[in-house]
């Protein structure tokens, strides 16, 4: 009789086990997240969302902010003093190479003009403030102040001074977020400098972005800077993606991996430039 | 035979309160760590609540805690729903199994736990790749096993405390 009782509380689908609730409550689970995937319901109630859960985020994130402002507030004087100097070169670098440029953008015009070309691309340029640099599932994204109401759109290419920074993967009515270059599968159609190396770059997840398979008889060199070739008709051509830091051969001969550095990262700036684009 | 308890009020908002700021926390960004490794928080309290093996945190109230988890910070709907679930299920077939009494044993069913939980967010994650940076996982898992076990001594010493 003690062996019988003894068996029965063993059991696993005895009166008192919620075995048939786990299996309900995963199908619904599984359901909840078909539908999701579907009808992207998460994406609707996020926006309503959104405007109670910022103020937390910003609340919550205050303390790291303020670390990094007092870091940044205690940095050395003579670091400072020497950035000073380097700013200043740089300045009257880019002023020489801004009247360089000015030159051939009235060349440019005129030739234009006796071509009788067009300019294809009109594209108007939203400055936005990063929120901060956030991250879902282990991606990277960024958050900033503009949204919906400032006319950016879903899709639209970020840059910053430096070079391109990402693509907007969310708009709610007063925040966008960035899929930053560097995140995983994000892909770029870029060329070489001299416009010879027409090519994919990669990102994947790494502080790095990478070209997996590059004709090896393409002359591509360490330094090299690659842009957008806007061949992909999002992004437009001409912005900086990143610099080729190393050349990795692969196993097979005809192929060499290539590893970019790209020219921006989420810490390195705090404004990002939304280029809006003419269908938008 | 699974062996459950019943719980306070004061017990109760001190475990809701708990769910509210780890919530709080998931949206913490913090300098010099990749977010990547940031520990998975909520895993991290859910398995911490399921091995209080309370009544008033059943199979229900877990499955509820997954879905507004999943509406306030999640990716999709029903992720964490469907995960906390599963290691609730997991977790009520060791217990049917083996007789977990002591609290080193309830610490190496939550690592446990923690693991199979962990492998389910990123298995159902939309942003899932098979080709993942192996070192980010595992440093994910360290910091989620070290969030738990924190969790987990708050959450012994506060309720011994009641």
């Amino acid at each position: 009789m003690a062996k019988k009782t003894e068996n029965k509380r063993l059991r696993l689908f005895t009166q008192e086990s919620p075995t048939f609730l786990f299996v309900i409550l995963i199908i619904c689970s599984i359901l909840l997240m078909s539908l999701d995937h579907r009808y992207h319901m998460h994406t609707h109630l996020k926006q309503k969302i959104v405007l109670v859960q910022t103020p937390f985020q910003w609340i919550i994130n205050a303390p790291s902010r303020l670390i990094a402002s007092i870091d940044y507030y205690l940095s050395e004087q003579n670091k400072l003093q020497q950035q000073i100097l380097l700013l200043k070169t740089e300045a009257n670098l880019f002023q020489l190479n801004l009247q360089k440029l000015r030159l051939l953008e009235n060349e440019n015009r005129e030739l234009r003009k006796v071509l009788n070309i067009k300019n294809v691309i009109k594209n108007e340029i939203i400055v936005g403030e990063i929120v901060l640099p956030s991250h879902s599932n282990g991606v990277s994204q960024i958050l900033i102040n503009k949204g919906l109401d400032d006319g950016i759109s879903l899709g639209s290419p970020v840059m910053n001074n430096q070079g391109l920074v990402g693509q907007v993967v969310r708009v709610d009515k007063n925040l966008s977020t960035i899929k930053n270059i560097t995140s995983n599968n994000f892909a770029i159609s870029a060329v070489s400098e001299s416009g010879a190396i027409s090519t994919l770059v990669f990102g994947n997840g790494s502080p790095y972005l990478k070209i997996y398979r590059l004709p090896a008889y393409e002359k591509l060199v360490v330094g090299d800077y690659l842009l957008t070739s806007g061949l992909d008709q999002i992004y437009p051509k001409g912005i900086k993606i990143g610099k080729v830091i190393k050349i990795i051969p692969t196993n097979n001969i005809q192929f060499n991996e290539i590893i970019v550095q790209p020219m921006t990262s989420p810490e390195s700036f705090s404004q990002v430039m939304i280029i809006k684009s003419d269908n938008s | 035979m699974i062996k459950y308890q019943t719980s306070n009020n004061k017990q109760n908002i001190y475990v809701i309160g708990l769910f509210l700021l780890t919530l709080l926390f998931s949206q913490i960004n913090i300098p010099f760590i990749s977010s990547g490794s940031l520990p998975d928080y909520l895993v991290a309290w859910s398995v911490g609540v399921m091995l209080l093996n309370n009544k008033q945190y059943g199979i229900l109230t877990i499955f509820f805690a997954g879905l507004i988890a999943d509406i306030l910070i999640g990716q999709i709907i029903g992720q964490y729903a469907f995960t906390f679930i599963l290691t609730y299920a997991i977790l009520f077939f060791i217990q049917k199994m083996f007789a977990i009494q002591s609290y080193k044993q309830r610490t190496i069913t939550g690592i446990i736990l923690v693991i199979v939980a962990l492998l389910t967010t990123n298995i159902t994650s939309t942003t899932y790749q098979t080709n993942f940076h192996e070192t980010s996982i595992v440093l994910k898992l360290i910091t989620t096993i070290i969030t738990f076990l924190v969790y987990q001594l708050i959450i012994y010493i506060k309720l011994k405390e009641n």
